[in-house]
């Protein structure tokens, strides 16, 4: 017995430098394997709470940009409700009255108070949590281009899955002929990400915008998503989509504002296709 | 030395996790080089420590990082490696030439520069190699770790020459 006592304390530098090694890594492989089970620790209200306070500071230096931001998304908004005044007036149609349609998408403000680019995964920590409605599997979008979706969410914050993600893909389309693809990230830079199921008989156009499909439930349709960067060569002859560099619409390194959007009719819509699908496998 | 007064650590020890989280986490040179300051911490942490207590050091430290970075696990593993490996450097260098502390003032810019490029090096990389996990970006990880020890190694011989590191006693010389 003692011999082993003597062994241990030998080694004693040794052996502990391996138990500390595998709690690392066993709290890095717990904490990565599932995506949606994620907790994060900004999530955390402490941590959250001095994420606020460093962030209060550091608006200052951004509110020269976010002000600019605000004025072209106020003008592009005036401009909307004018075009949806001129039609109400001018069209035959009879105007739908359901509010509960009307008032489909609901958004939320909220502020990034943690925020990350440069990895693999990437996530962000917003300022509002579950006491002000957010719940996870909720699109974030700022007054440029979508952002993200909410991965999980406490009292007072949540935490939400960047598109700069390369476990994340989106139902995006064309603008100008609505083809629907999906805008994956690749994990290289975070100013462009690749949209890919582009049938290649299609002709598509450098600076073609990109937006959302709405044919998922956590985006309303068309909203921005990018331009068209460069369209790359077939690596195989076989390949019969498109491979599209996309250049993002959203600043991931400068986001301070940010909308969540709540779809009234996601459960709706959600329980119905899965309906839907039970029927077909049965 | 006999300087290494305790309170002054544990102070030091919150100072470098708030500069870290504060202030390093926001440094970022062409997206290539990010500064992990945090580290010098276990870098220039007085000789005498025992190193069963300096690995356990590094685990807390790494985690409080890991926590604010949303990563857990990445930087506590490179941080006990690097308190495991400190002690094994620190003998191998000092081989040829006694030092009494770890700073350019005891130890020379040589020598300091050796030490630092070395540890920080191998922090950076095991962070980069961690974070694309199941990644095959090889060239980019090389080119970020690489990128990034010299710009921390750059900012903790800034912080060697402004303060003339807190452990070196002044009264000594």
């Amino acid at each position: 017995m003692s011999a082993i006592w003597l062994l241990i304390r030998q080694y004693r530098v040794f052996l502990s430098f391996i138990a500390l090694e595998i709690l690392s890594i066993w709290l890095l492989v717990n904490n990565n394997r599932y995506q949606n089970a994620v907790f994060f620790n900004s999530a955390n209200r402490y941590v959250g709470v001095m994420f606020s306070i460093s962030g209060s500071v550091t608006d200052y230096f951004h509110l020269k940009q976010v002000n600019q931001e605000l004025a072209w998304e106020n003008r592009r908004l005036r401009q909307l409700l004018s075009q949806q005044e001129q039609k109400k007036q001018f069209s035959d149609i009879e105007p739908v009255t359901d509010p509960l349609i009307i008032n489909q998408y609901n958004y939320t403000l909220a502020r990034v108070v943690n925020n990350s680019t440069h990895r693999a995964q990437n996530y962000m920590t917003i300022n509002k949590g579950k006491r002000h409605g957010i719940e996870k599997g909720m699109g974030v979008i700022s007054p440029n281009g979508i952002v993200g979706q909410v991965s999980a969410s406490s009292e007072y914050f949540s935490t939400v899955i960047s598109v700069l993600h390369t476990g994340i893909s989106i139902s995006a389309q064309l603008k100008k002929n609505n083809e629907l693809g999906s805008l994956k990230w690749d994990g290289k830079s975070p100013r462009y990400a690749k949209l890919v199921d582009i049938p290649d008989y299609l002709t598509v156009n450098k600076g073609d915008t990109i937006v959302t499909s709405g044919f998922n439930t956590t985006y309303p349709p068309k909203i921005l998503v990018g331009f068209v960067e460069q369209i790359n060569k077939k690596t195989t002859v076989s390949e019969s989509f498109l491979n599209i560099d996309v250049r993002l619409a959203t600043n991931f390194n400068r986001l301070t504002y940010v909308y969540v959007v709540k779809n009234a009719l996601k459960l709706a819509k959600d329980s119905l296709e899965t309906e839907t699908y039970e029927e077909i496998n049965e | 030395m006999n300087n290494s007064n305790p309170i002054k650590l544990i102070i030091l020890f919150f100072v470098y996790v708030f500069i870290q989280v504060f202030f390093a986490k926001n440094l970022e040179l062409f997206g290539i080089a990010f500064c992990f300051i945090y580290i010098n911490y276990l870098l220039i942490f007085p000789l005498e420590i025992d190193k069963v207590l300096l690995l356990i050091l590094g685990f807390v430290l790494g985690f409080l990082i890991d926590i604010f970075y949303d990563t857990l696990g990445i930087h506590s593993a490179a941080c006990v490696l690097v308190a495991f490996i400190r002690p094994i450097v620190v003998r191998l260098m000092t081989s040829k030439q006694e030092i009494l502390a770890i700073s350019i003032k005891e130890a020379g810019f040589r020598w300091f520069l050796t030490y630092a490029l070395i540890l920080v090096g191998i922090h950076h990389f095991i962070l980069f190699v961690l974070q694309r996990f199941n990644f095959g970006m090889f060239p980019g990880t090389l080119l970020k770790s690489v990128a990034s020890t010299l710009f921390t190694v750059l900012v903790i011989i800034l912080i060697q020459y402004s303060f003339n590191s807190p452990y070196v006693s002044h009264a000594r010389k």
